[in-house]
Parts: structure tokens; sequence; C-alpha cells
């Protein structure tokens, strides 16, 4: 690790000293709002200021302003033990080879959402004004436009709609894409004049992915709506359901060839409607078993023993299913024998033209598959008797009671049901991935993100939420100037989506205000 | 049950339970302490003892995030691959500022000092997840730190020009011992040390005012916040804490005599489902339960591997032979997360926890559980009754 001499220099020279000034200027201030016992003392705040400043730059000063009580020895000392060793790498490896335009994104858009993401909100509770929002639009203008958000949001503080956030939203993504069409000319997702196509295939790709993954997030989100809880044993009962369809068709089409005395083979189809009543059984004789007794009162610390019981219920099924199934993988014949679907290529200019675009016949399948389901799911909870009493009891426990639903019942079915759907969209992506015993702790992070993402509880917010997840994976592999840690890096790409959404939006994008 | 209460009062009248409970123990350590000159014990049994010995700093400083904290981390296992990786790296490759005309080679840092900045770069971590974890409770902070463990974990799968991806990175050993022996006797009573050493701290700090402040916060956020107690500080300094024992923990098990590679695969989330099963059932309150839980299920995961059943009464099975043996393979963890299970259910407290309870002689389980404190609808009906 060497770092380029100048470029260091640079920031020491310029940075660090500035805003160690700045801090040992700032923070005795501290001491101007205080009573005479709470007096702070002023070498220590120097003393902080200064490390701080050099350190962490205007987050360190800010930090020490607005926090005093992380001024310690403790978190100086590991403030800049870490600052030292994450800038260097940062330097060394991201901004030392293509310097100029990824120093402003990398750094300063962070930088500025940080900021802004910190005081923006501070001066609307300051000025009362109602801050609902504000620190996701405030995050994502300030990464997307840098200090002049602060002159956006700072003195009028307008109402923050959706539109502020899809305008900030959509710069900042078109941001990220200019920088990474400046430092990768050569990339796929940029190199005109394919890069339509392709990112039109990729997008495809990621649409019709994400529509499967919905299916299973719905299911999360309904125990949750209904609930309360997070079931962590989601992605075990997603691969079960896929092991139950193949073990069907498998033995299946063992006995009808052995009963006409002709090869037999049972379309994968039919496997979906066991592996769901299979699992409902399961999940509602678990749910019976181990969750009833929490609504009962009979456990303390509820969500937390949610967790725990739930996870350690996966982790039963996912090593039955290693002991059993073994660790080999296995799939399940075709949905349908068309292998894929093409658009055709089409002339649009002399030097422009449009397609070929391919998917892939069984993936269109099981995306018609997911929807078909999620649209039958909502008919169910609009329309029905039963589906009607669900929503109650998720949005009012007692006064569905009142009218007549037995939340135990509702409970049961929500874990039920949300397991059924979990192993429905295993049993319809068994015939398009290798199905091993640990596929499951893969998906669930994902539909843990689209839950998270879409808000939890929503229904719709799921739907989308999987298919933004889809193309950001598609995308985000697609893209990656390395093609082999692009594919590794796919499910990296949403989580990180999930940790923003989490730190910055935790209600989520169709979610409802936690009471 | 009669005859318990017999033997209880008995041993009440003579020497007492808290006296007993500390003459096992010792005799406990004093087994552990012998134990690797028992020339009959093969290398692999120690092997076996060794990362009982780990797993039991993991369980244990598990226990004291969640279990006292209430703070239900799955990022344990990224914190402790953070302090090995981190130690591997600086000891590998070193750093240099040529600015600065600072430049550590790797032969001028240490294997200690190599350890010390990746407890260091842990606990720092920790500082800054601790601190974005503020705002989220339960089911969120859980989903947040298996986010950003699975996020690390990938990082280095994939980062292979640095961490050597899925061969894993060997760190520069602590000892360079040839004969295997001594080596296996060394790793055994560095990592028992190690072992002690955090349980001490680690009870220090669960039996200070910190620790009850801890518990209050557990039960009740708000109410503690309300009665003074600092909410925030004691939330990042015990994030802090537990991630810098098992960042050294991490750093310490894959460096002692370089006989382990750490690898990715470690820091996947059933990785870290094992350790929170092991806390379960040891007694997920208690760092002593959690850590001999952690042990004991070790030891008997791996001695489970094959289960022979020697047929009494000079029985045969049909093949002529006189044991039943059984390939256990995936069955066991399959118990296991069984074990775990009704554990949760039926023994909150785990299952060693009461054991170690009844020695202490002060019925702590009554104290400490709120299983057993009033709901609502008891202390309403308690009022009507009382008016």
């Amino acid at each position: 690790m060497v770092i380029e001499d100048t470029l260091f220099i640079l920031w020491l020279m310029v940075a660090g000293p500035l805003w160690a000034a700045v801090g040992l200027y700032l923070l005795p201030n501290l001491n101007h709002n205080r009573s005479e016992k709470d007096q702070l003392p002023v070498t220590q705040l120097q003393i902080a200021g200064v490390i701080g400043g050099f350190a962490l730059g205007p987050i360190g000063v800010g930090l020490f302003y607005f926090e005093p009580h992380l001024i310690r020895r403790t978190t100086i000392a590991a403030g800049i033990i870490v600052t030292v060793f994450v800038s260097s790498q940062v330097l060394v490896r991201v901004v030392e080879p293509n310097l100029p335009s990824v120093l402003w994104l990398v750094l300063a858009g962070p930088l500025w959402a940080a900021l802004a993401a910190y005081f923006i909100p501070r001066q609307y509770r300051m000025v009362e004004a109602d801050d609902q929002n504000v620190l996701t639009a405030a995050a994502l203008g300030g990464f997307a436009i840098g200090p002049l958000i602060f002159g956006l949001m700072w003195k009028h503080t307008p109402k923050i709609s959706r539109d502020w956030m899809i305008i900030l939203g959509s710069l900042g993504a078109w941001q990220i894409y200019t920088v990474f069409a400046i430092n990768n000319p050569d990339n796929l997702c940029v190199a005109a004049p394919f890069h339509v196509t392709y990112l039109t295939q990729q997008t495809a790709n990621g649409v019709v992915i994400g529509a499967i993954y919905s299916l299973m997030a719905v299911g999360l989100t309904l125990i949750y709506s209904v609930q309360g809880i997070v079931s962590f044993a989601h992605g075990q009962l997603y691969m079960v359901g896929g092991y139950f369809s193949f073990y069907f068709l498998m033995f299946g089409a063992n006995f009808l060839s052995d009963l006409t005395g002709t090869e037999v083979t049972i379309n994968p189809l039919w496997g979906i409607p066991v592996a769901a009543v299979i699992v409902f059984v399961m999940g509602a004789a678990f749910e019976r078993a181990f969750l009833k007794p929490m609504h009962d009162g009979l456990i303390e610390r509820v969500s937390e023993y949610a967790i725990l019981i739930t996870f350690g219920f996966g982790f039963f099924i996912e090593y039955t299913t290693l002991a059993i199934a073994g660790p080999f993988p296995q799939r399940t014949g075709r949905f349908i024998e068309i292998r894929r679907f093409t658009l055709q290529r089409t002339q649009i200019t002399d030097d422009f033209a449009f397609g070929p675009i391919n998917i892939i016949g069984d993936r269109v399948f099981a995306m018609i598959i997911g929807i078909v389901l999620i649209f039958a799911l909502l008919y169910f909870l609009q329309r029905t008797w039963t589906g009607r009493g669900l929503r109650a009891t998720s949005q009012d426990k007692q006064a569905a009671a009142v009218a007549g639903i037995n939340p135990t019942n509702m409970n049961t079915l929500s874990f039920a049901l949300g397991s059924m759907l979990a192993a429905m969209s295993g049993a319809a992506l068994i015939p398009i991935f290798a199905w091993v015993p640990w596929v499951g702790a893969e998906m669930v992070g994902r539909s843990y993100v689209i839950v998270v993402l879409g808000g939890l509880g929503s229904v719709p917010g799921a739907l989308v939420g999987g298919i933004i997840v889809g193309i950001v994976e598609a995308l985000g592999a697609g893209c990656h100037p390395d093609p082999s840690k692009g594919a590794a890096y796919k499910e990296a790409f949403a989580l990180v989506i999930f940790a923003l959404v989490l730190l910055l939006k935790p209600t989520g994008l169709f979610g409802r205000e936690q009471h | 049950m009669a005859l318990f209460k017999r033997i209880e009062s008995a041993i009440d009248g003579s020497i007492g339970r808290r006296r007993l409970g500390y003459a096992l123990l010792g005799l406990v350590i004093l087994f552990f302490l012998w134990f690797p000159n028992d020339t009959s014990q093969s290398n692999y049994v120690k092997t076996v003892f060794i990362s009982g010995f780990f797993y039991a700093i993991l369980s244990s400083s598990w226990a004291l995030l969640a279990g006292i904290a209430g703070q239900f981390s799955f990022g344990h296992m990224a914190f402790m691959g953070i302090g090995a990786y981190v130690a591997g790296l600086f000891a590998r490759d070193g750093i240099t500022f040529a600015a600065l005309g600072i430049a550590l080679t790797p032969e001028s840092i240490s294997s200690v000092g190599a350890i010390v900045i990746g407890t260091i770069v842990a606990g720092a971590v920790g500082l800054v997840i601790g601190w974005l974890l503020l705002r989220l409770r339960s089911a969120y902070l859980a989903l947040f730190t298996i986010a950003f463990s699975e996020l690390f974990r990938i990082a280095m799968l994939t980062e292979y020009d640095y961490t050597g991806g899925s061969n894993g990175l060997s760190l520069r050993p602590l000892l360079q011992v040839a004969d295997v022996d001594t080596a296996r006797q060394i790793e055994y009573y560095l990592m028992f040390a190690l072992l002690i050493v955090c349980l001490l701290l680690m009870y220090r700090v669960a039996h200070s005012p910190i620790g009850m402040f801890l518990r209050a916060m557990r039960e009740d956020e708000d109410a503690a916040s309300a009665l003074g107690v600092n909410v925030v500080r004691y939330k990042i300094l015990i994030f802090v804490f537990t991630s810098m024992i098992v960042g050294l923990a991490g750093a310490i098990f894959y460096s002692d005599i370089g006989s382990e590679r750490i690898i990715p695969e470690q820091l996947e989330v059933l990785q870290m489902s094992l350790i929170i099963a092991y806390a379960v059932i040891g007694g997920m309150e208690s760092l002593l339960g959690a850590a001999a839980g952690a042990f004991i299920s070790r030891y008997l995961l791996e001695a489970m591997r094959e289960v022979v059943i020697t047929l009494p009464l000079g029985l045969t099975l049909p093949d002529g032979s006189d044991a039943f043996v059984w390939e256990t393979g995936a069955w066991r963890f399959a118990l296991f997360g069984l074990v775990m299970v009704f554990t949760l259910r039926y023994m909150r407290n785990g299952l060693l926890y009461p054991i170690l309870d009844w020695f202490s002689g002060r019925d702590l389980i009554m104290q400490e559980t709120v299983s057993i404190r009033k709901s609502d609808d008891d202390v309403a009906a308690d009022m009507e009754d009382s008016g």
C-alpha cells in the first residue's frame, strides 16, 4: 500500500489543519450554554476539536459539537485509527486509479449527504415544521446536489412530498451512472451503440426474477402485518417447498411410470400446490405450538422470542433437509418447452439497432405464476370474509375480536399462509435454480431487503420492492467492471440498498408509520 | 423430588451450595488445566477442546450483548472476522504512508501488534455500527446486522486479490512450534487462558452498575432513559466492548500457531446461528451458562459424529455385528435445532443456567427473568382485590 504523495499531502495540508482549527475554535463554545457545574474542561474540548477536525474533518467537529458526550479519549483514539486506516484504503484502492470524477462522488457526495441528514432535520424541528421524510430527502439531496440542498431546505423548510424523493433520487442515480460511464467507457452498460439493448436486457431479466422474489416477500410481509414478527424461518420454508415439489415430482413420476408401464414425467407446475399444502400444514402446526403462547401472554419479550424461535425452526428444517436430501444440487424438469422468448433485432437508424432481447422461457412462466398468485392473494385479502378478517386483525386486534373475528385463528392463518407463499415460490423456482439445502439462506436475505424497501406489512410494497431488487441485482451484476466479481457481489447490491433504507427511511416506500 | 429436597437440605446444612459450587468450578478448571497432559488423549480431542473454548468466548459475549443488554445482533461473527482479517492483512502487507515517511513494513509489525490492531479496528467498526443501530429495535436491528455481516462476508469472498477468497487467509502465527504435540498444548493453554480472561472481563462488566443499566434498558428502554440511564452511551459501549472481545478472540484463535486459516465460510449466517444456539441452550442471560453451553454442545456435536450403540446380552444385528453404528451426518445438527426450539419454548433460561443458579443459592432466575413478572391484567386484578 503506497499512497500517492501529492494527493495525501494535499489532503493533509488543506483539509486536516483547516478543520482542526475550526474544531479548536468551535468546541470550547459548548460551555457557553451550560450551567456552572456542567462545564466541560476546556483543554479536553480543544484537544477533541483538533483531533476530531484533523482526523474526520467537518464530520468530527460536528459530531463532537452536537454530541459532546462522545468526547472521550477512547472514542478519539479509535476514531483516528479507523480514519487513517479507512482513508488510506479508500485513497489507494478507489481514488488513486481514477481520480477526478470519483473523488467528488465518493468523497463529497456521501459527505454532503451525511451533513444534510444530520443538520436539516434539526432545522426542521427547530422551526417546528413537519419533519416527515425530511431525513430521507436531505440525505438524497445532499448526495445528488451537494451543498445546494441546504439552500433549498434550510430557510423555507418546505413540506417534502414524494415528488421530491423521486426527483432527487433519480438525480443521484443519474450521477452515479455518469461517473460510472466516465470511468468505464468500455463497459457494456455504457458503450454505445449496444448499451440500450444491454440495459433493457438486464432490466427485463431483473423484472422477471423480481416478480418471483416478490411472491416470497409477500408471505413475509403478511406474517408481519398480522403478527408483528419477522419470520426468520422463511428462507428455509422456501427451500423446503422446492424439495417437496422435487420429491413429489420424482416419486409421482416413478409411481405413474410403474402403473402405466411407460415413461411419464409430471409438469413441475403440479409440484406447487403439493408444496403449498404441506408447508401450510407445517406452518400452522408450528404457529400453534410455538407462536401461540406468545400471543397468550405466556412469554415475555415477545419480539426477541419470535426472532429466536423462528430462527431455531429454520435451523431445524435446514439440517433435517440436509440429512435427508444430501448436499447435492437438484433440479426438476421444465415448465414449458420454449427455451427462450426473443424480441427480434430492429434497425432504428443506420447506426443504431435495438435488440435482440432474450428471456428464458421458464423464468417468464415463473414470473406469471408469481404475479397470478399475488393477485389471487390480493383478491383473497380484499374480497373474502376471511381475508378481510386478516386485514382487520392486522389493523386492530381488539376491535377485530369485537367484530367476531377470532384473532388466534387469524394469527395461525397468517403464519401458515405466509409460509405457504414462501413454499410456492420455492416450488416455482426449483425448475430454474439448482437446489441445495442452503439455498434458502441466500434467498431470504433478498426478501428481507424487499419487505423493508417496500415497507414491512405492505403487500403492494412487496411487489414493487421485489421488482426493484430484481432490477438492481441484474444491473449491478451485469454492469460491474469485473464480470466475475459482479456476479459474486450480486446480493451485496441489494444489501446496500437495505442498509440505506433501514437507516434513512425504516418505514420503507409504502410502510405505515410505526405507532 | 423428595430425595432431591433431602439432598438439597443436607448440602445446605453442611458445606452450603455456594461453597460446593466454587469447589466444583475449581475442579472443572483443574481438569481443564490437567487435560493436555493426559497422553492417552489424541490431538483431535484437544483440537475439539480448543475450538470449544473459542466458541465459548463467542457465545458468552453474545449472551452479554443479546441476553443481558437485549441487543439482538447477528453480526457477531462479522466482528470476529474483522479482528482476524485485519490482523492478518496488517501482518502480511503492512502499511505505508509515503508522505509522512512512515513505513510499517510487515517485518516491523509483530504478530501481537497485528492482533492489537485487529482488535481495535473491530472495536472501531463496532462503534460505527453501534451508533447507526441506535435508531433500530429488535427485528430491524437483527435484519440490519444480518445485512452487515453478509456484506462483509461477500466482500471478503470476492476481493480474493487481498483476502485469498474462499481459500482463506492465514494469519502470522504467534508462536512457531515445530513439534505438533507441544504446539497443540500451547494452543490449548492459550485459548483456555483467553477464555478465562474474557469471562472475567465480561463478568466484571455484567455485575457492575453498567450491567444493571443494561438490564434496565433491556426491560424497558424508555423507562430506563427516564430514570437517568444514558441509553445512547451504554448501548454503544456494550457494542464496542463485545466487538472488541470477539475481534480479539478471532485474531488470536486464527493466529496462535498458524494452524487454521480464516475463511469467509466462517462468517456465514449459519455459523452465527450456531453461536446463538449454544448461548440459548446454555442460558442466554448467564455468561458462564452460555460459555458452558457452547463448550458442551461443541463437544457433543463432535462426539455425535458417529453413534455406536453396543447391543447388550450378546444380541446381534441381522448382519452379525453386535453394535449398531449410525453415521449421524447432518442429523446431529437437526437434533440440535430441535433442542434449541424446545429450550426456548419451555426453558427460556437455558438448560444449564438453572443448575448454575441452584449453586448460587440466591434464586437469581427469580430476580432476573421477567417470566414471573405480572402482566398488566394481573396487576389490575390485584388492585381491584385490595381496593
